[in-house]
């Protein structure tokens, strides 16, 4: 039985934005599947806002191409045909502030032909949301529960949010994963920008890891847990890190006697060739998405 | 039911799940019966995505253990002989795996390890209780 | 589209009420103190139309009115950029020039009413210090001024695309309006510039008289209309403008 793969949600192909001399985003190739969470992990400064930005047509790229659902993001008419059903909560999460809860909730409908009245009504209690209350005087909590109200009331196909938990406390993060994982269960697609790992680490299905405007990896949860590893071996001479060009290798780091091989698979390979070469220690274990974050941005490869 | 997930403990999550309810349903915790939360219940109270829960249930209907009825949830399937033929097999599989790669690690041969398992299964025989 | 003008209307709303209730308040005060004010200059007192000319539309409540129509011209992508809700307005389904056109017909019907103020109060306040002035006037000076703030609210509005500060966009806007009417005034130039302070005063205006201080001619349509015209085409710069803008 041949299993279709869900669509694209987000394509990008060699998209690059420069500003001057400095490319912010460069080359990248990036893709969403439908019906998953994609966490998009990277340093501050990675490239991450700038690519969500181009996604939206805020920013215009410098070359390259991308579509949003399947839309050009390049065409102002596509990709607003596409925000009809693409969600955004940025990390500025600052709305109008002279506008009421309500006031904002009626505004932001009349744009939406798909708006669940009840889902916002039940949000606004659920979330505790005064109605009368002015933007402007709500906390940055309130906010952006504020902001995910309006998004998920419209049950859009696809939700982006850029570092949603900044500036909030634990009790207020949990309860946004929550969110996420509750909307992601009723077929919203979640794409979400994060430097914070552990929150990736728990929700999402899918991992990007975006290293200077560009993706370094690609790779799901469950094959992090299931294939990647890191490989010590320790050697009684110079070990040869020539040895270890080999499928599913994806970084040798050498201190004195001792290689790290971090694989995205084949570790048994891997270990069988280190004893194969009189390595005199052999140390397959488990790797954390930390740990891989931090080899793929710290170091060149 | 409780569940204890770790992401970074080399096994993928709705493993750990199914392993989790296995184990469960073993040591009698879990019953024949017993109703487990919904997929998108049990993804928000362990903040986990959807997909991992799905999976894993899934995975545990598809063993036999859990029964997924429409709208009413998912329903532990436990039968005396909580295994079937095919698990046992499989979990077998795996620790005979694990037991012959510390042997090499030690430096056994094949040829070795072979002779080993002979000596035990033939020649051992009268010595060992007799299999149920 | 109702939204967005309700939008635009909300985030102008203050200005435009104080600015309302400043020029009414200023050209009440005209009328109420007409009596210490038109013993003037020497000899002939004057009459009351040149008196409501002179001290009205010539005088510095002109300045006051462009300048007002200059912070109408204020707000904007560049300014929610400075707000930070660029980002949540931009992922709405409507495209940018929507938002301008929403913003800029508000900011003209704002403008338009501001225009028309002394137009109301004067002719409405006058007989109660026992005076008239012909209301007729003051709507074809409300025309005038209608006309020549549109262009200038355009002026402040293509400074607020070009400039983000909340300051920094109204004061550009302030330069280029000075720098125009130098401009207007250099000689070779001066032929071809439409004085946009005379045709709102109408000084050396074909359809004014001086001594009279009233409109007898009609009114420079061919005039009104290029300054028309050059409203729309500052406003349309700044659509495109705004088109080619990274947030």
């Amino acid at each position: 039985m041949i299993i279709m793969p869900d669509a694209l949600v987000i394509e990008t192909h060699q998209l690059t934005k420069r500003f001057g001399q400095y490319a912010a985003v460069e080359a990248l190739d990036l893709n969403v599947r439908a019906h998953q969470i994609t966490g998009f992990l990277g340093r501050n400064g990675a490239g991450k806002s700038t690519t969500i930005k181009m996604l939206l047509n805020m920013t215009r790229p410098t070359s390259g191409t991308g579509t949003l659902l399947g839309m050009r993001i390049d065409d102002p008419k596509e990709n607003r045909e596409a925000r009809r059903s693409v969600a955004y909560v940025g990390e500025d999460k600052q709305l109008y502030a002279y506008m009421t809860v309500e006031e904002l909730i009626r505004f932001t409908r009349s744009f939406y032909s798909e708006w669940r009245h009840e889902v916002a009504q039940r949000l606004l209690t659920a979330y505790q949301l005064p109605p009368k209350r002015k933007v402007r005087a709500l906390s940055k909590g309130m906010r952006t529960k504020l902001a995910l109200l309006l998004a998920l009331s419209r049950k859009p196909e696809l939700l982006i949010l850029d570092e949603p938990s900044e500036g909030l406390d634990p009790v207020a993060i949990e309860e946004l994963l929550q969110t996420l994982v509750g909307a992601a269960s009723e077929g919203t697609t979640i794409f979400f920008s994060s430097h914070q790992i552990t929150e990736v680490e728990r929700i999402a299905d899918r991992v990007c890891i975006l290293d200077h405007g560009t993706v370094v990896e690609d790779f799901s949860l469950d094959e992090l847990q299931r294939d990647y590893r890191r490989v010590t071996l320790g050697f009684a001479s110079n070990p040869p890190v020539d040895e270890f060009r080999m499928p599913g290798v994806r970084r040798v780091r050498r201190a004195e006697r001792q290689l790290s091989v971090l694989v995205s698979g084949n570790a048994e390979a891997v270990a069988a060739r280190g004893r194969s070469i009189n390595a005199v220690s052999v140390d397959v274990v488990p790797i954390s998405l930390r740990e891989v974050f931090l080899e793929s941005v710290q170091s060149g490869s | 039911m409780l569940f204890s997930l770790n992401p970074a403990a080399g096994v993928p999550v709705y493993l750990q799940l199914m392993q989790q309810v296995r184990h469960a349903v073993e040591t009698g915790v879990l019953k024949h019966g017993d109703l487990l939360p919904g997929i998108r219940t049990l993804a928000q109270e362990l903040v986990v995505s959807h997909n991992t829960v799905a999976k894993a249930y899934s995975e545990l209907q598809h063993e036999g253990l859990l029964e997924l009825r429409h709208g009413s949830g998912a329903y532990i399937s436990a039968r005396r002989n909580s295994k079937s033929h095919e698990e046992k097999l499989r979990l077998g599989q795996q620790r005979v795996r694990r037991l012959v790669e510390s042997l090499q690690e030690d430096g056994l041969s094949e040829e070795a390890i072979s002779r080993l398992f002979e000596a035990e299964l033939f020649y051992a025989l009268p010595t060992r209780a007799p299999s149920p | 589209m109702v939204m967005l003008l309700y939008k635009a209307w909300r985030e102008s709303r203050t200005r435009f009420l104080l600015s309302a209730v400043a020029l009414a308040i200023i050209c009440a005060s005209f009328v109420f103190f007409h009596g210490d004010a038109s013993g003037g200059i020497g000899d002939e007192p004057l009459s009351y139309a040149v008196y409501i000319w002179r001290i009205t539309y010539k005088g510095y409540l002109r300045e006051l009115f462009m300048i007002l129509t200059i912070l109408l011209g204020v707000g904007g992508l560049a300014r929610e950029r400075e707000h930070r809700t660029v980002g949540f307005t931009l992922a709405l389904p409507v495209s940018r020039w929507r938002l301008l056109a929403t913003r800029t017909l508000v900011g003209l019907a704002e403008v338009v009413l501001l225009a028309a103020l002394p137009a109301i109060v004067l002719p409405f306040l006058s007989p109660l210090i026992g005076q008239a002035y012909p209301p007729s006037q003051a709507w074809a000076f409300a025309i005038l001024w209608a006309t020549v703030g549109s262009l200038i609210f355009g002026m402040g509005l293509l400074a607020s695309v070009l400039f983000a500060g909340e300051f920094t966009a109204p004061v550009a806007a302030l330069f280029g309006l000075v720098g125009y009417t130098l401009f207007a005034d250099v000689q070779p130039l001066e032929r071809y510039l439409i004085d946009i302070h005379d045709v709102m005063s109408g000084i050396d205006m074909p359809y004014f008289t001086e001594a009279t201080g009233m409109i007898t001619g009609r009114l420079p349509l061919i005039t009104l209309l290029a300054v028309l015209l050059a409203t729309a085409a500052l406003v349309g710069i700044g659509a495109r403008i705004t088109n080619r803008q990274d947030f």
